[in-house]
């Protein structure tokens, strides 16, 4: 018995060993997060349009185009909660800020847990590999409970962020995609069920909220608060419901009726038409990210 | 309790330290320290259970209880007509409790259909309780052997309890006889440093076949029956192919770290799993598969029933019987009566023609590869299996059905692109052939972590642990989502 508890305890604290490995490890590699926070924290009083939201932003938006001091702080599959808080984080500290552009995608309202299934039968949960990335590299909390360990050892954890280097954006937090993924047009099919999802009108309620905190943290500052609804492709719009626009226009005229808030709707803009500047059907690729950025430039005049 | 949870994690090794240092060593001199310890094991497979519903209890005390006394019954009885009286009882209380928590709001509602009457009032809508075809099989299989005289019965009330609670077979078996399992709790059990070892390497498989094999699997099985009208045929061949190794991951790792965990108590139970995915033949398949189910069914149905020593005609309903409640053990829902029937239209023709126990040595013993018909058989095998898991994996016959037309309309090399684009699946793939190239090579073996302290970089016993904690790791940040068991809702 003896000799099986010492194969044990070698056992575990080897484990133990290497889990503190693989946090020394994580914590010197870069990633996207690392460096967004690692340039809000250094050079945030320089920023003067500061752009938020998710992939729909974060590949879709080159700040290089928009102007001196546009800085892309989206980020991929992240849910409005952490959008709230980083502007919460910094808007006070930053002298230079004129306006704030947040994205807001045709789905991402509905979507607080990116897991679909999950999200349809159970009460959705924070993504838990969002949660890790955020609290480890970005010092923000879900919640008080949230431990990072937990998503990490419970397989929450995408294995590519713990092994290489993932410092996809450049140094203005744009992450540059080329070309089409190969089957683009299948991909990222707008769910027809999103609106009847058990929980969907929690989601849209607990979105409203985030969005409202946003548009009275700009009003308090005195900063512009831009939301823009990014293009999508032809066979994405082709599942696009008027019942699911008029859920997210509510949303921005429930926010409007309190706090001033710009919004342009480019969903099924005309410009936006040609396959070649999507990487799949609802994302923009770097063609298209060039001239979007510019686009929103000229229309809110940055 | 789920095996892969921080809860059970902690729990365990709490279990394993009283069950040795306490219930063991400590009170060795007491006349009472086996019962003491039995007792010990009931209370931690209580609390094990219980976690799930405290309620489940008190149906696994009764049921444990009137086996129990009805073991005695059969054993007192005067004649043999009252013996059996006293075995129907036990098997028709025990079924009869199995029916209505499992069955009975199936008939129910298939009847109100037929008849076309309202279902309100009709449906009880209770919770089906985890592990109840396990248990309750365990429990009837008592006291058949005893009506049988294959076991005399115990008189150790507290020993029974700990044979039909024993909390790591459980909730999804292997479903032991009273003849394996109960002597064990009669007699004082005696640590093992290398069974015990030989327990944790189980285990350590067990969770690789659960965590990384199965769990990735269930992400893209879930996504595609979930969305399998807008999938194209090779995608839906290729869930259907992720389906097989996730159950097999799933269920079969379950069985590793039961069987694991029980040797860490000194206890052994029997095999569940023997490379089912190996066969050269259905016959030979059904002996690898669930081996506690299969060969419950053949000692407890097929052979009363005259087994295959019958006339063709008999042969033939014994086959589907056994098949088709096989089947129906599974669940409330036609697709598993379905899945039955699949196989025992392909068990037929080899059990007409004799050739059911063709293949009952490993393939390609002696051998490092097999050979060309031994691939082709297997691959066979393997796609016949492939077909009934569609069947199982649907949620109705339709669907199955929809399912398998979906798949012959290869309309695109959609899943071809999934597979060179999508990580997830490229990882998930590896992790598969990972498992198969183990399995392969520890063929002979009962698991696949048997006798690794003789490989090359194992040898070292300062090293070993260091690897299997890196093992451990690594399993955990490769892991999949899907956290509970399939085979809990049987």
């Amino acid at each position: 018995m003896k000799r099986f508890l010492w194969a044990i305890v070698i056992g575990g604290i080897a484990f133990f060993v290497l889990c503190g490995a693989v946090e020394f490890y994580q914590s010197r590699v870069d990633n996207n997060y690392s460096y967004k926070y690692w340039y809000m924290e250094n050079h945030r009083h320089e920023v003067v349009t500061l752009l938020l939201g998710d992939s729909y932003i974060e590949n879709a938006i080159n700040p290089g185009l928009m102007g001196k001091g546009t800085f892309n702080l989206a980020r991929s599959s992240r849910w409005i909660y952490y959008d709230d808080k980083l502007l919460e984080k910094y808007i006070a500290d930053m002298p230079n800020l004129k306006q704030v552009i947040l994205g807001m995608g045709y789905k991402p309202p509905y979507f607080k847990s990116y897991h679909y299934p999950e999200s349809e039968s159970n009460e959705p949960e924070m993504n838990e590999h969002e949660k890790y990335m955020y609290e480890k590299f970005m010092h923000i909390r879900y919640d008080d409970n949230s431990n990072h360990w937990l998503g990490l050892y419970r397989g929450y954890i995408d294995p590519g962020t713990l092994i290489g280097n993932n410092l996809l954006c450049d140094s203005l937090g744009y992450e540059r995609v080329d070309g089409q993924s190969v089957n683009w047009r299948l991909e990222h099919n707008v769910d027809s069920n999103v609106f009847h999802q058990k929980y969907a009108k929690e989601q849209v309620a607990e979105y409203t909220g985030y969005l409202k905190d946003m548009a009275r943290l700009c009003h308090l500052h005195k900063v512009r608060f831009i939301v823009i609804t990014p293009p999508c492709h032809d066979s994405y719009i082709v599942n696009v419901r008027q019942e699911g626009l008029d859920i997210i226009h509510g949303i921005i005229e429930n926010v409007r009726s309190e706090y001033p808030i710009e919004y342009i709707d480019y969903l099924q803009d005309e410009e936006y038409r040609a396959d070649s500047i999507y990487r799949n059907c609802s994302h923009l690729n770097s063609i298209g990210a060039d001239i979007f950025a510019l686009r929103v430039k000229k229309d809110f005049g940055l | 309790m789920l095996f892969n949870s921080i809860q059970f994690a902690i729990f365990l090794p709490i279990v394993f330290l009283l069950y040795w240092f306490v219930f063991d060593s400590f009170i060795k001199k007491s006349k009472n320290q086996l019962r003491l310890q039995n007792a010990f094991v009931v209370m931690a497979s209580y609390v094990f259970y219980g976690w799930w519903d405290w309620r489940f209890l008190l149906l696994i005390a009764f049921t444990s209880f009137c086996s129990w006394g009805s073991g005695l019954l059969i054993a007192k009885a005067e004649t043999r007509k009252k013996a059996k009286t006293w075995m129907w009882l036990n098997i028709v209380l025990n079924l009869g409790i199995l029916a209505l928590f499992k069955y009975y709001d199936f008939f129910a509602s298939e009847f109100a259909e037929l008849f076309n009457v309202s279902t309100v009032g009709l449906l009880l809508k209770v919770i089906l309780p985890v592990g109840i075809s396990f248990y309750t099989f365990q429990a009837l299989s008592y006291s058949i052997d005893i009506y049988r005289g294959k076991i005399e019965p115990t008189k150790d009330i507290v020993a029974f309890f700990a044979f039909i609670s024993f909390f790591p077979q459980l909730v999804a078996g292997p479903i032991e006889r009273a003849t394996n399992l109960l002597p064990q709790f009669l007699k004082k059990r005696e640590f093992d440093y290398d069974n015990a070892i030989d327990g944790m390497r189980q285990i350590l498989w067990g969770l690789f076949k659960k965590i990384v094999v199965a769990d990735n699997c269930a992400v893209f099985v879930d996504h595609v029956f979930s969305n399998y009208t807008n999938e194209t045929g090779s995608t839906l061949l290729l869930a259907a192919i992720f389906f097989t190794f996730q159950i097999y991951g799933d269920f079969s790792g379950y069985s590793d770290i039961a069987i694991g965990t029980a040797k860490l108590f000194g206890i052994k139970l029997m095999r569940n799993f023997n490379v089912p995915y190996f066969s050269r033949d259905i016959a030979e398949f059904w002996r690898r598969w669930h081996i506690s189910l299969t060969t419950w069914f053949r000692d407890y149905v097929y052979i009363p029933l005259g087994g295959s020593r019958v006339s063709k005609a008999k042969v033939v309903r014994n086959t589907f019987i056994i098949f088709l409640v096989s089947g129906f053990w599974h669940g409330a829902n036609w697709t598993f009566i379905a899945w039955g029937a699949y196989h025992a239209f392909l068990f037929l023709p080899l059990i007409l023609t004799g050739k059911n126990r063709k293949y009952t040595n490993q393939v390609a013993e002696g051998r490092r590869l097999p050979t060309l018909k031994e691939t082709g058989q297997m691959l066979l095998t393997f796609f016949l299996a492939v077909m009934g898991w569609i069947i199982f994996r649907a949620e109705s016959i339709g669907q199955a059905w929809e399912y398998v037309r979906g798949m012959l309309q290869f309309g695109t090399l959609r899943a071809c692109y999934r597979f060179f684009t999508l990580p997830e699946i490229r990882l998930t793939s590896l992790f598969v052939v990972i498992m198969l190239v183990i399995e392969w090579l520890q063929r002979d073996k009962q698991h696949g972590f048997e006798g690794i302290e003789k490989l090359y970089l194992l040898h070292n016993k300062y090293l070993r642990p260091i690897l299997y904690a890196l093992l451990l790791l690594l399993m955990m940040v490769f892991g999949g989502k899907h956290a509970s068991f399939i085979y809990f809702q049987f």
